[in-house]
């Protein structure tokens, strides 16, 4: 009975607190949304483009081609030997027949080709490495494979790679740092705002203290304003995001036609998602709102 | 939580003296001295008047045994346990025990008289519904009927009883009151006194500190004398 009277006292109390400074509550709401609304944008974007970057290879690849005259069990053995270096994931042979078929198809040479006396190309096999792996350790495996016997030409852009590498650790380092940074933001608005809350009320504070509240019974409304705060900031990002991407996804739509590819639009994350992001800046802004009441000194001797 | 048996604080009704001073300096900075080497003890049930000029004292031993200070040496024991090795978490429960009226009777504005003395049962964690039956027989005790006022609608006389319901409330073995009838009229000193002789009387135990030589001390009060952080004997 106690468990549930405190905390239907703390909630009329929060909503008292709610009452009394409406309007600085919900100036931290709009701040800690606003702050909110680019970190969700961004993971919503990226959910939403996987399956437009579905087909980019993010690993680096190989293009080894076979020495002319190199027999099918030396082949195999080769492929044995390649598969086993570190960092190698994946080794797909493509035959010489195979390759000369692709080529007819894809150039549309196929008549002139089909006169040739023999098959000019090489065997060859696709070397896939670890997604994001260092580009010293690709340079490496493609050193280690040139040596192997029955390998004519190793090809792999390596300064392609090496600046790919480089602008993705930037985004990535850029992305986590603004993420952050926003929001830590959100974080101290929300803390800003229940300390004001608090410092108003420090009266009413220190009355509770004399007259033997614990701490947990004093901070407990605050927590709940601090709860209400992050939860409402994140459910204006939400309304944000979706009102950007509505206002995007015509646009996305018509680029994606425009360049031939069926019709693309970034959805809104799961319902659930959503629901899950809710109650977790209900729970941190419960957290923050604890933190915002602040505890009080120990007297000093 | 808030419901749960004092950690650390000893029942309140030990037949040991309810506080002790234990040669208890307390110094504010490095040169104030508020209180030196005090010693003495105080039963279940006196009623004690702390005395003296401004600057004696006086509310510092109240603060004391409040715990909302710690002396700068020397113990201050109250119901066993001395009260500068308290827990935080145990400060609470030793507060529950007892009532505190400070010199300004700190009374929430924005609230109701009757919500105000309803505070310390709810933080105790009692239902609404029971805090607000033993506030208003708090209030009843203290002869206040202006439930619904709010306080700067009331007297100072008023708010001094509004202030005494709400240390009585939670039904303490100890009050402590600072200064009761510093800005009374002489009727409603009296009236105050009368109170707290009649909370005493009903087995609490009473420590009132006040300037005034003019108090009307009730018969059965001890007095304890204190000058410049000494006592006078």
């Amino acid at each position: 009975m106690s468990f549930w009277s405190l905390r239907a006292y703390a909630l009329r109390r929060s909503l008292r607190l709610l009452a009394r400074r409406p309007g600085a509550l919900l100036l931290a709401v709009l701040l800690a949304g606003v702050a909110l609304t680019l970190p969700l944008l961004a993971a919503t974007v990226a959910v939403g483009a996987r399956p437009l970057v579905a087909g980019v290879p993010a690993a680096p690849e190989l293009s080894v081609f076979v020495a002319p005259g190199t027999s099918g069990p030396q082949i195999r053995g080769l492929q044995s030997r390649i598969e086993a270096l570190p960092g190698v994931m994946q080794v797909r042979h493509v035959p010489r027949e195979a390759a000369l078929a692709e080529l007819a198809a894809r150039s549309g040479l196929g008549a002139s080709l089909a006169e040739l006396k023999s098959n000019p190309l090489p065997d060859a096999f696709i070397v896939a490495l670890a997604p994001g792996v260092d580009p010293t350790a690709v340079d490496a495996a493609a050193a280690a494979i040139r040596k192997m016997p029955g390998v004519d030409t190793v090809q792999f852009d390596s300064a392609w790679y090496r600046k790919l590498v480089g602008i993705a650790r930037i985004a990535l380092t850029g992305s986590a740092i603004v993420g952050g940074a926003l929001l830590v933001l959100a974080a101290a608005v929300v803390i800003g705002a229940v300390r004001l809350l608090a410092t108003a009320s420090g009266e009413e504070i220190r009355v509770l203290r004399i007259v033997g509240a614990d701490e947990g019974f004093i901070a407990r409304p605050y927590a709940y304003v601090g709860g209400a705060v992050l939860a409402s900031a994140t459910a204006l990002a939400i309304g944000a995001v979706a009102a950007v991407l509505r206002l995007l996804n015509p646009a996305l739509t018509e680029l994606a036609r425009l360049y031939g590819g069926a019709d693309f639009t970034i959805p809104m994350l799961p319902v659930q998602v959503l629901a899950g992001l809710i109650l977790a800046g209900l729970s941190i802004g419960f957290l923050l709102g604890t933190l915002g009441v602040g505890r009080p000194h120990p007297p000093k001797p | 939580m808030s419901t749960a048996a004092p950690m650390s604080v000893a029942p309140i009704e030990s037949p040991a003296p309810l506080v002790v001073f234990d040669h208890v300096t307390k110094r504010y900075g490095a040169f104030r001295l508020a209180l030196a080497e005090l010693t003495f003890a105080i039963g279940r049930s006196e009623f004690v008047l702390l005395c003296g000029p401004s600057g004696a004292g006086k509310s510092t031993v109240l603060r004391l045994v409040a715990a909302l200070e710690v002396p700068s040496s020397g113990r201050v024991v109250v119901a066993g346990e001395d009260v500068a090795r308290l827990r935080p978490r145990a400060l609470p429960f030793l507060r529950r025990s007892m009532g505190i009226v400070l010199q300004d009777p700190m009374l929430l504005d924005d609230r109701t008289v009757l919500e105000n003395v309803m505070l310390p049962a709810l933080a105790s964690g009692l239902p609404a519904p029971q805090a607000e039956e033993r506030a208003r027989a708090a209030l009843t005790r203290v002869g206040l009927d202006a439930l619904t006022a709010r306080p700067q609608e009331l007297s100072g006389g008023e708010q001094q009883r509004a202030a005494l319901a709400r240390a009585i409330v939670n039904r303490p073995a100890l009050v402590l009151v600072d200064e009761p009838t510093a800005h009374l009229d002489a009727a409603s000193a009296a009236g105050i006194l009368q109170l707290l002789e009649q909370f005493a009387v009903a087995g609490v135990t009473v420590i009132v500190a006040s300037h005034g030589e003019s108090i009307l001390v009730p018969a059965r009060a001890r007095t304890i004398r204190l000058d410049n952080g000494r006592l006078v004997e």
